[in-house]
């Protein structure tokens, strides 16, 4: 078999793990807090596409909006409620609480939607590419995922909130000497950041037809920081690229563990991101890419 | 500190399992997160880090264990203290093979690099079909081979619950070495300001490690007591459950992190709490554990033992610690 079709398909889906990794890094550079219930807030964005498209017919796209929504308010909440008063306390007592906010979140899932596998199907035709059928809607998202990465970095970039965001990240005591609201600008990157990642979660339901369950997160929190370290926690477009190099090693990783037969290939294919994880902090935690 | 009490209370509580075997497995059930929050209190405690990837500890130490019984019967009494030591020493491995990486890391980069620790290797053993991969390995034909069958069934019952209190036991006897030796100063100043203890001449890596592997070594005999000696049986899906994390933190953070005897009285409304729950909501366990842990954390951070230290003469504090 050519290994083509598993370098394109991996870019495509690796353009959804971009997006869905956008978020974490974003909290991580201007909180400097590791979100590890980000696989939660995934499912979460999951479950919002698997509702509206069964009970009302909304394609995804319509609920990425809804999705971000969801998740700007319930990062909000998180900002409130666990990181801000647990800013003075310190890093173990944050990274606990958010670690069992994402249990409790997961536990609240299976208790409202149940313990079982569920997802959509919703066909659009395909077209042909390097030997690849591709869907149109899954070549749809990972192109949507990229215009918002792309508008997220130049807001980053060109606006003025988002040069304040810099700005906090480069020094947050620098940032309110000349004037600017840090406690708000805390507040807008949580929202923003778990907004961007239950868009992620929402999207990445055209990839997994059955793979909607409330504990899908663990291996997406692993992914992500997969990515965020990859990429340079804190950088926006690094996280990005990073995620199409992930979804690369994941796919051709699939297709060589598949070729040599002896193992589950799914599994060792996330076995690899793990050891992959532990590479770059050994060798370059600052992370490979520099944008 | 005076290590008396928590001590007393596992003695006490070995000397209950071994007159009555009748209450073993009630006991072991309590002594089982008690140890496990007297082992990650070590780490974590005595550090200020979390690892999420700690269940592993407890899975390398069943693992140790179980293959030692499940491939060598023919060891006879011998495979136990093999295994356990096996169990062990492949637990303390992992710790400074992943320690030696993720500890020269700060705090947040080293909690997300054990993230993937746990599900990382049950994958590898599930994926490459490694001891019996997701079908896991099922010890009893095997333990009544290695030891006889009236043996077999007692170490089960009443040899795992001695087991797991002596690990409790040795947490606490672990953690007063440590506190009153070089490395605890060092601990304490590193945890203050990592920085000013560099500068002083403290090797952070060196003592975080020390506290990462004993840690481990403690869970890992506690793997090794909990499921292939008590259960018979050790399922990847049993073993690297993510949620013994969650009840390991929680059972150190409502008694304290970092105090002694913190694990002892978490460890008991930690079971209060879930078999409370258990009773009027079923089904909800983990549900009101994590909202339990979060509330902690947040409105207590200090825990209970810790909160009451603060306002104890020193002379009673001594004796609670």
């Amino acid at each position: 078999m050519d290994i083509l079709p598993f370098f394109i398909s991996g870019l495509i889906i690796g353009s959804i793990y971009g997006l869905a990794t956008l978020g974490l890094s974003l909290i991580f550079g201007v909180l400097r807090v590791a979100n590890v219930a980000h696989g939660a807030f995934i499912m979460l964005g999951a479950y919002t596409a698997y509702l509206l498209f069964t009970s009302f017919n909304i394609i995804p796209f319509a609920s990425a909006v809804a999705g971000v929504a969801l998740g700007a308010l319930l990062g909000y909440l998180t900002y409130l409620a666990v990181v801000r008063p647990l800013r003075k306390i310190g890093e173990l007592h944050t990274l606990v609480a958010l670690f069992a906010m994402s249990m409790l979140i997961a536990e609240v899932a299976r208790i409202i939607w149940g313990p079982d596998f569920v997802g959509y199907r919703w066909s659009t035709g395909s077209f042909s590419i390097g030997g690849l059928e591709v869907e149109w809607s899954k070549a749809a998202g990972a192109v949507v995922a990229l215009i918002t990465a792309l508008a997220i970095d130049y807001f980053i970039r060109r606006t003025y909130t988002g040069r304040a965001i810099r700005a906090v990240v480069q020094d947050p005591v620098g940032a309110q000497v000349v004037g600017i609201d840090v406690e708000k600008i805390y507040a807008a990157a949580a929202a923003m950041g778990i907004g961007l990642t239950t868009m992620g979660g929402v999207l990445l339901t055209l990839f997994i037809p059955v793979g909607i369950n409330p504990y899908m997160g663990g291996p997406y929190t692993l992914i992500g920081f997969v990515i965020a370290v990859l990429g340079g926690l804190g950088s926006i477009l690094g996280a990005y690229v990073a995620g199409l190099i992930f979804g690369v090693i994941e796919s051709v990783g699939y297709y060589v563990f598949s070729t040599m037969g002896f193992a589950e290939p799914s599994q060792m294919a996330l076995f690899l991101s793990f050891v992959i994880l532990l590479l770059i902090l050994l060798l370059k935690p600052s992370g490979l890419l520099r944008l | 500190m005076k290590p008396h009490v928590p001590l007393l209370i596992y003695l006490l509580l070995i000397v209950v399992a071994v007159a009555f075997p009748q209450y073993a497995k009630t006991v072991a059930t309590i002594a089982f997160f008690m140890a496990l929050g007297q082992a990650v209190n070590i780490f974590v405690g005595l550090t200020g880090y979390v690892d999420f990837g700690y269940v592993a500890f407890l899975a390398m130490g069943a693992y140790g264990l179980g293959v030692v019984v499940y491939y060598w019967p023919q060891l006879g009494m011998l495979a136990l203290p093999l295994g356990v030591l096996l169990g062990v020493a492949m637990a303390a491995s992992l710790a400074m093979a992943v320690g030696a990486i993720a500890l020269r890391l700060r705090g947040a980069y080293f909690a997300i690099a054990t993230i993937g620790v746990n599900e990382g290797i049950k994958h590898l053993i599930v994926g490459a079909n490694l001891w019996g991969g997701g079908a896991g390995l099922i010890l009893g034909t095997s333990m009544f081979r290695a030891f006889g069958r009236d043996a077999a069934l007692w170490l089960a019952n009443v040899g795992s619950t001695v087991l797991i209190l002596a690990t409790g036991l040795l947490a606490v006897v672990a953690m007063y070495l440590i506190q009153a030796s070089r490395a605890g100063y060092a601990l304490a100043a590193i945890r203050q300001d990592e920085d000013a203890a560099k500068a002083m001449g403290i090797n952070p890596t060196k003592y975080k490690l020390l506290a990462f592997t004993t840690s481990a070594s403690l869970s890992g005999l506690l793997g090794a007591a909990y499921y292939p000696l008590g259960n018979m049986q050790v399922f990847p899906e049993n073993v690297f459950f993510i949620e013994y994390i969650l009840d390991g933190l929680a059972v150190m953070f409502i008694g304290g992190a970092g105090t002694v005897t913190g694990p002892i009285i978490g460890g008991l409304v930690y079971i209060l709490a879930r078999d409370l729950v258990g009773s009027f909501l079923p089904g909800m366990q983990v549900l009101a554990i994590a909202a339990l842990l979060m509330l902690i954390v947040i409105l207590l951070p200090r825990g209970v033992v810790g909160t009451l230290r603060q306002h104890l003469p020193p002379g009673v504090r001594e004796w609670l610690p």
